[in-house]
């Protein structure tokens, strides 16, 4: 049976949690539209919009229940869904559930009466219903031709990352190794890092620390994801790299450094260009993914993942640029928060347009540009020293673990954080989001939130492998982390919830 | 080819619709848009030719940038504008006419103001009288 | 807008039908009918609302109503939905 989850913003979870729990403490009602995406872990709902069902539309049920969203605003409400090509979901509230919530037998028997012909007015997309408590939800999918299908939990991303289930999780002891972590977050905050995904694009010097980092903070799964080989001008900062290394992959050499770290972390090490469809897929079962490449190209496969498939993330750099009488003009170290809610990558300028296209042409359309090029029409290559890399993934990491564990108070702006190290300055860069955004904006034609409804605008495949490297290409290419971790998750779930299932 | 690539596509269609308006899609993604005979006045030899732009996967995030014709595009009276360089090899020894033009400079593509068949107009505006 | 006319399993012809779309699934009703024989015909429940699509709106059609239906046309038969 295939898990389902979901995914909210939190703008759009306030505004859901507004609408259902009000000051009269009676119950209400809401429509959700939602993209789809489907993993190797299972099937998530991406919510896209929250539409409230007005109190006129709110009535007594003429059906025995307590109440009864009119036919029309169904209607209404399966017509625009429909024609969005997004998927169904409707919400009400148990204002007296707290931390556990469940469907009541009229609930049940609404999905019953209803879904079958939601599903035919929505093409055939799964319809979904939902009952919150104030920190809690049950949800039942209907799929067509399938039987229904009770939601794992609903995730919220934004400033701090909750996740809602029908009842609290159990929380176990932390291992010892962690204890001077737990003084600060406690067990429930180590568990949840022990339970999450990340995903680091990049394993060179950024991208090895935060591997480094995420390891030693208990992340109980990593994808890593390069197609770099190391050689001797990385040893000076890839973390856990020896001249040994020399001409072993670099996520062969992430995977390394983190089981030494922590023999139960479960990493999978994937060669591939998130510039490519199938190597960008690979992120999708994250449920955070940092940023630690060198080009505008894996920027902009970066924000699209991010925004079209609802995962949050941090991208980071480091540049150092010349003056002209050769000396050093400017250093400087980004850590720029992709929260899917706020100014993305683009809207924020690191995806300059000149420089994407740039990067895509041959060599010989470059040259004919002007551009300037090495000798033989590769980029230039630039400064990369490990302490400047140090200072913008601890950012982004000190970030990541703060959102996670919910400790990020709402008022803090999560703009973009640049460290000019020659002033001993940290300022934050302020972005105005577009609304026309291709990415993070509201308009319909935007890819927030569509997730398998729109394809990915990436080149098709997978980048061509190479025929190098110590490690089994097995454990490279598949997935094996993952498969093993979604058999267990599963095998916890049932243990946890019983019947449920 | 992705939806923005086919939405672009369907707009130069409807720009030119006394053209014939071809298309090929490339093994990396990108997409190849032709206006077939446009005429771009009798300065040049030839004076009607097949303009095309490789739409990358990425679009509209990069720029519908630059456009292409047959090698050999020149002026008759021969003189000759950085903008236009005639024999490029843009690729696999495919040698192009390379047309690198932007619209007042920017160095970006807004949906917002523009289309690809506006851009595929300014362009040819340009090159019947180029400056 | 083209009407059919079909025949019958004894070769009498029927009165005419038309091919519409309720809830996205095509259906032959008859040209002139009601509210009620649509939803008969599209096999949904009789509690459900009819409503006709016109552009982005739902128009409500009750069961006694008469219509008169083109060929192609788009309906939505909608269920309330329920909650306790």
């Amino acid at each position: 049976m295939s898990r389902w989850t979901g995914t909210i913003l939190e703008r759009d979870y306030d505004a859901l949690h507004q609408q259902l729990f009000q000051p009269d403490h009676d119950e209400h009602a809401a429509f959700l539209y939602a993209g789809l995406v489907e993993t190797l872990c299972g099937r998530r709902l991406l919510v896209r919009r929250v539409v409230p069902v007005a109190d006129h539309e709110f009535v007594p049920s003429n059906r025995g229940a307590y109440r009864q969203i009119v036919p029309r605003a169904v209607a209404r409400a399966a017509l625009e869904c429909d024609e969005l090509g997004l998927s169904l979901l409707w919400a009400h509230s148990h204002p007296a559930s707290g931390d556990a919530v469940d469907f009541s037998g009229d609930d049940l028997a609404a999905h019953v009466y209803a879904h079958p012909a939601l599903i035919d007015m929505t093409h055939d997309r799964p319809v979904t219903g939902l009952v919150f408590g104030e920190n809690s939800v049950a949800g039942e999918i209907w799929a067509a031709g399938e039987e229904p299908t009770r939601l794992t939990s609903l995730r919220v991303v934004g400033r701090n990352l909750k996740t809602l289930t029908p009842r609290p999780c159990q929380v176990g002891a932390a291992a010892e190794r962690f204890a001077r972590q737990v003084l600060m977050f406690g067990a429930p905050g180590q568990q949840i890092l022990r339970e999450m995904t990340v995903a680091v694009v990049g394993a060179g010097g950024g991208g090895s620390l935060l591997v480094e980092m995420l390891t030693h903070l208990g992340v109980g799964h990593i994808i890593v994801i390069d197609y770099g080989v190391v050689d001797e001008t990385n040893l000076s900062r890839i973390v856990g790299a020896a001249p040994a290394d020399v001409g072993r992959l670099k996520v062969a050499v992430a995977h390394d450094l983190a089981t030494r770290i922590d023999p139960d972390v479960v990493v999978d090490a994937v060669y591939g260009d998130i510039a490519y469809v199938d190597d960008a897929r690979r992120l999708l079962d994250a449920d955070f993914a940092f940023l630690a490449t060198d080009n505008i190209l894996s920027r902009y496969a970066f924000n699209l993942v991010c925004h079209q498939f609802l995962i949050p993330g941090v991208q980071v750099g480091a540049k150092v640029t010349g003056g002209n009488a050769g000396g050093i003009e400017l250093i400087h170290v980004m850590e720029r928060p992709v929260t899917l809610q706020d100014a993305c990558l683009d809207c924020s300028g690191a995806i300059p347009a000149d420089a994407l296209t740039r990067e895509q042409l041959s060599p010989e359309a470059r040259r004919a540009q002007g551009y300037i090029d090495g000798d033989d029409g590769a980029d230039i290559e630039e400064p990369s020293v490990i302490t400047l890399n140090s200072i913008s993934t601890s950012l982004a990491a000190t970030d990541f673990l703060l959102m996670a564990i919910a400790l990020m108070p709402k008022e803090t702006s999560l703009e973009a954080s640049a460290y000019y190290p020659q002033e001993r300055e940290l300022r934050s860069r302020a972005a105005v989001k577009r609304p026309n955004c291709r990415f993070c904006g509201d308009g319909e034609k935007s890819v927030l939130a569509r997730g398998d409804l729109k394809a990915l605008s990436l080149k098709p495949g997978a980048r061509p492998s190479r025929a190098v490297e110590a490690m089994p290409k097995a454990q490279l290419l598949a997935p094996v982390g993952a498969v093993a971790r979604a058999r267990d998750f599963m095998a916890e779930v049932l243990r946890r919830h019983g019947d449920d299932h | 080819m992705t939806e923005e690539q086919a939405d672009a596509l369907a707009n130069v269609k409807a720009t030119f619709t006394e053209h014939v308006v071809d298309h090929e899609e490339a093994a990396d993604g990108g997409l190849l848009v032709i206006v077939r005979q446009v005429v771009i006045g009798d300065g040049w030899n030839p004076a009607l030719i097949d303009l095309a732009v490789k739409l990358q996967v990425t679009f509209p995030s990069s720029m519908p940038y630059p456009f292409y014709c047959a090698p050999g595009l020149a002026r008759i009276d021969g003189q000759t504008f950085s903008q236009v360089q005639p024999n490029v090899d843009i690729g696999a020894s495919v040698m192009r006419t390379q047309i690198s033009l932007t619209v007042q400079g920017q160095l970006q593509f807004d949906t917002a103001n523009e289309t690809l068949g506006s851009r595929f107009v300014a362009v040819i505006a340009w090159l019947r009288s180029p400056r | 807008m083209s009407t059919t006319e079909s025949q019958s399993k004894d070769g009498e012809k029927k009165t005419d039908e038309v091919s519409i779309v309720v809830n996205n699934k095509p259906v032959s009703v008859e040209k002139h009918t009601t509210g009620a024989g649509i939803k008969s015909a599209a096999g949904v429940p009789a509690t459900f609302e009819l409503f006709r699509i016109a552009g982005k709106k739902e128009i409500p059609i009750t069961d006694e109503e008469k219509v008169t239906v083109h060929e192609g046309e788009k309906f939505t038969a909608s269920p309330s939905l329920d909650p306790s």
